[in-house]
């Protein structure tokens, strides 16, 4: 927009055109708009990323020669690769934005996407054959990358686990057809344990002391006239501690780095008092954290920074768990009701250039990352709200400080996921539902006595620490606590379910990449009746299911010893404790999920076929399987006969929501037989993500009358786009009859509003009410999407005025602008739903 | 030799990653540019499976062998030399930017098959 018409136009007029975007850009201070401004779009636009955008060559180079030159160094692998990490964060380019007040990036520039060559050889070849984000000169750079990728191929932690896993499981999921992601400690979600970290008592410096300790004790024991299989196994933790340090030591000093940097800026460029006043402040908080614990907001949010840009240099994070408002808001508290150091302007300029530091992180990521999760670079979903450790409302003033910076400044990742309970106050609500009616997509809205109780349930987690729980990525709570944190959710555990009901047909054998991927179950056609083939559909879900969580149980056995992960295990209670890798299963809980995509396909397949076939005998099986054999080509009017004649999911029908619930039930039996290496369950979480667009090309033909190539539905038991036709009460009560504790780990619904009718106090009345109905029956999840048709139209035709349209595409928010347009069709195509 | 020392020895040329070398700029015909050739969703590396070749087959071999039924498909990769492979149709790119997603029979990003374009 021009500058004289946004000038020219009042907050008042863009709000009332719902245009949020550009009130914003007039509400939020100059500061926080700079800072907005400043930074550049990360995330995949469809499947690349945007010009400009670059990946960093520098830690890369680091990590190489480092390890070149330790390859022959008398050091444990765990120790090399401390000292690895030591040298990227001792030697990394750091810069201070102008404005900021809080520093640290992953990257060495600010339009660079970290790459760190030591965890996967594939990344790294995609790294070099990524024709857009070699930066200049490219010839140049492209020998470098060379080089790297010849250095790390057959050494990269891939490289270690691929010959040690099962072959024939190893080449289905390279087939990328049921399932996505690594098995790999250093490439998923690491969730932190908080509670160790987070609560005050402790940091870097303090931590140390406690290593200290522990080497000291264990140094005495192995020199006591004795020897056992204690003391045999004692150096490997003393291996460990010895990593830990070089860490944590590494941290404390990039940190002093960055406060040099401000003062030299401070004391010799700088001419703006204020300013000045400012790099000093950054100084003092660089020099306070990590060493030790914060005293001020500032200081808070910066220690919460240095810890996620050390994770990310140790690890490829696609998430980014946390509950900040939980964390921080002592620090809030203090500085702004009780000291009055800061004014509550002051603190949410602060709270805004958070999230915006968090928006710029992005580290180089493979085609499914970037395909699956378009337009961002992770899933930073962000928990806010919820009970504390003794049930009581945990909502304070910072989490309103969230919602209101989150509307100034809009960024699409990270986005909040709202943990509400009965005791949550109108006040809170009433901000959580702004943020929804500026059309975010966020905050979802969480059932957090449900959650609590379902985390109880599959995990075994005491009532106290299930109540501190956080989102480890999209959906899937996780308490930060000693035993009860996963410290790396391994995202090959991640089903395209559609292949369940796609194989039943073809026995197993996959017709899109060629080879035998599921189970051998007899032909389709031999089946007398709907039970032989529903068995048949539980075979091959076990059969999945198995693939997948086979390698993931296998690599987090290994990875302690082939690929440890010292600095995550430096700001672990249980690892400082006993001097074994964090990814240890003996001393963790356990909290893995399978994440079911493409999940809802299988129910109403399930109903078609059951009703079509089986009891109107309207069709022969023979029939239905040539039929999705031809992808229905020639087979028009029986596909519309199974898209319109067939219950859908979603509409109050207990015809096919019965079949909905007995698939939950055979998954949640399934789900205690198989078991983690900690040896606890594996339920499943059905969820998209964009993984709905991505596999389209990938399913084949369904009995839902779905062909390849069309999208999948979207959520993990939202509806099909158009299919639920009873009105936004149908859906809830459908979804309601699921058992959402028992049943399976998490439910992602996707579901759209009218923003015209949700305007005004009316409006916010509205949404309570159906959020009283979604509460009662039991949900745990819900998330909106409140931007009207014509907006989203006029944005597919002209995306420049549109840049800062966000949505909801799954368990994520992302610019509308940079989304396939598959995936923005199928986000029009959902159905908006009349609330009152 | 057992089942599983067959599937090793033809699976592992698919795990062995990519080097140096193989980064160098490909001959005229090769798997990633054939019709035939299915790109993993998994990655972009390279890794890939023909469409009309099964277990066992070998391009490679003098003379090719080539195996049309089985339940297993024939691993290969996108530079992989397809010169002797009577199955190769060379394809036309449809889709060269990249910026859209979710059809990868047509799009290749390979940095080595555009410069051969």
């Amino acid at each position: 927009m021009a500058q004289a018409a946004l000038k020219n136009t009042s907050i008042e007029e863009f709000e009332k055109k719902q245009e949020w975007w550009w009130a914003a850009e007039k509400r939020r201070s100059s500061r926080l708009d700079y800072l907005r401004k400043a930074i550049w779009k990360k995330g995949a636009i469809g499947g690349l990323y945007a010009p400009g955008v670059k990946t960093d060559l520098e830690q890369a180079v680091l990590t190489t020669n480092m390890a070149r030159s330790l390859e022959n160094a008398p050091d444990p692998y765990v120790v090399k690769s401390a000292k690895i990490f030591a040298h990227v964060l001792d030697n990394k380019t750091i810069f201070i934005t102008d404005h900021a007040q809080l520093v640290g990036y992953t990257g060495s520039l600010p339009h660079t996407m970290n790459w760190n060559p030591s965890i996967a050889s594939i990344l790294n070849a995609e790294v070099f054959n990524d024709p857009t984000s070699i930066p200049d000169p490219v010839d140049k750079n492209q020998a470098v990358i060379q080089d790297i990728v010849g250095y790390w191929a057959g050494k990269s932690d891939l490289d270690k686990m691929m010959p040690v896993f099962d072959m024939e499981d190893m080449m289905k999921m390279l087939s990328g057809s049921i399932g996505w992601g690594v098995p790999l400690a250093r490439g998923g979600y690491s969730n932190k344990d908080y509670e160790y970290l987070m609560t005050g008592k402790r940091a870097f410096q303090e931590i140390l002391e406690e290593i200290d300790k522990k080497i000291d004790e264990a140094d005495e024991l192995v020199h006591t006239p004795v020897a056992n299989k204690e003391i045999a196994l004692m150096y490997d933790k003393l291996n460990n501690w010895e990593a830990m340090k070089i860490c944590l030591e590494a941290g404390i000093r990039i940190a002093k780095r960055y406060a040099r940097l401000a003062r030299i800026i401070a004391e010799n460029f700088e001419e703006d008092p204020k300013r000045k006043e400012e790099l000093l402040k950054i100084a003092a908080a660089c020099e306070r954290v990590p060493a030790h614990p914060p005293r001020t907001l500032q200081e808070s949010f910066q220690y919460d920074i240095f810890i996620q840009m050390m994770s990310r240099t140790e690890a490829i994070e696609g998430a980014w768990p946390c509950r900040p408002d939980y964390y921080h808001g002592p620090y809030y508290d203090k500085d702004v009701n009780i000291d009055k150091t800061l004014t509550p302007e002051e603190a949410l300029d602060l709270v805004g250039e958070f999230l915006i530091r968090a928006a710029e992180v992005c580290q180089f990521k493979p085609k499914f990352a970037r395909e699956g999760l378009q337009g961002i670079d992770g899933t930073w979903v962000w928990t806010m709200g919820g009970v504390d450790a003794n049930g009581r409302d945990a909502c304070n003033d910072l989490t309103i400080a969230f919602m209101q910076a989150a509307r100034l400044v809009r960024v699409a990742n990270p986005t909040f996921a709202f943990r509400w309970h009965p005791h949550v106050q109108d006040k809170v609500m009433r901000e959580v539902f702004e943020c929804i009616r500026h059309g975010l997509g966020y905050p979802s809205i969480r059932h957090d006595p449900i959650l609590i109780a379902n985390a109880m349930h599959w995990h075994g987690h005491p009532i106290e620490e299930a109540r501190l729980w956080v989102h480890q990525a999209c959906m899937s709570p996780n308490p930060p606590t000693k035993h009860g944190y996963q410290p790396m959710r391994m995202a090959n555990a991640t089903a395209n379910c559609a292949k369940i009901i796609e194989y039943v047909f073809t026995s197993g054998f996959d017709k899109i990449v060629n080879m035998q991927v599921g189970a051998e179950t007899p032909d389709v056609t031999t089946f007398k009746d709907f039970e032989e083939f529903f068995a048949a559909w539980v075979t091959q879900m076990k059969t999945i299911f198995s693939i997948l969580v086979r390698s993931v149980n296998r690599a987090r056995v290994l990875a302690p010893t082939l690929t440890p992960r010292p600095f995550l295990s430096a700001i672990s209670e249980r690892s400082v404790e006993s001097g074994l890798d964090t990814l240890d299963p003996s001393i963790a809980r356990g909290n893995a999920w399978i994440t079911a995509f493409t999940w809802v396909e299988n129910a109403d397949s399930l109903a078609a076929v059951k009703k079509l076939v089986f009891e109107e005998k309207k069709y022969t099986m023979a029939e239905l399987k040539e039929a999705l054999d031809k992808n229905w080509e020639g087979y028009e009017e029986m596909r519309l006969d199974f898209v319109k004649n067939a219950p859908k999911w979603g509409n109050d029908d207990d015809y096919v929501d019965s079949i909905m619930l007995r698939c939950l039930d055979e998954c949640a039996k399934f789900s205690k037989e198989i078991k983690c290496p900690c040896g606890n369950n594996w339920p499943i979480l059905p969820e998209n993500v964009s993984g709905n667009i991505h596999y389209a090309n990938i399913v084949g033909a369904l009995p839902n009358g779905r062909r390849l190539g069309d999208a999948l539905y979207d959520g993990g038991i939202s509806p099909g786009p158009g299919l639920d036709k009873n009105g936004p009460t149908a859906v809830l009560k459908s979804c309601g009859k699921i058992d959402h504790i028992t049943q399976g780990r998490a439910f992602l619904l996707n579901q759209r509003l009218s923003p015209t009718q949700l305007a005004g106090e009316k409006g916010y009345q509205l949404w309570r009410a159906y959020m009283r109905t979604w509460a009662d029956l039991g949900l745990d999840h819900v998330q909106f999407n409140m931007v009207d048709d014509s907006t989203l139209r006029a944005a597919q035709k002209d995306p420049e005025k549109y840049q800062e349209v966000i949505v909801r595409v799954a368990g994520y928010s992302a610019h509308f602008v940079d989304i396939s347009r598959k995936t923005q069709d199928n986000i029009i195509q959902r159905t908006v739903q009349g609330l009152g | 030799m057992s089942k599983r020392d067959e599937k090793r020895q033809a699976y592992t040329s698919m795990l062995i990653p990519q080097t140096q070398t193989d980064l160098q700029k490909p001959g005229d015909k090769v798997c990633g540019n054939c019709k035939n050739f299915l790109e993993s969703s998994w990655s972009s590396d390279g890794r890939g499976a023909c469409n009309i070749l099964k277990f066992g087959s070998n391009i490679h071999s003098q003379p090719p062998v080539y195996i049309l039924e089985g339940k297993d498909g024939y691993p290969t990769k996108t530079l992989h030399d397809a010169s002797a492979c009577k199955y190769y149709e060379k394809m036309t790119f449809v889709d060269k930017d990249g910026y859209e997603c979710s059809d990868p029979q047509y799009r290749r990003v390979m940095r080595q098959l555009q410069d051969k374009e």
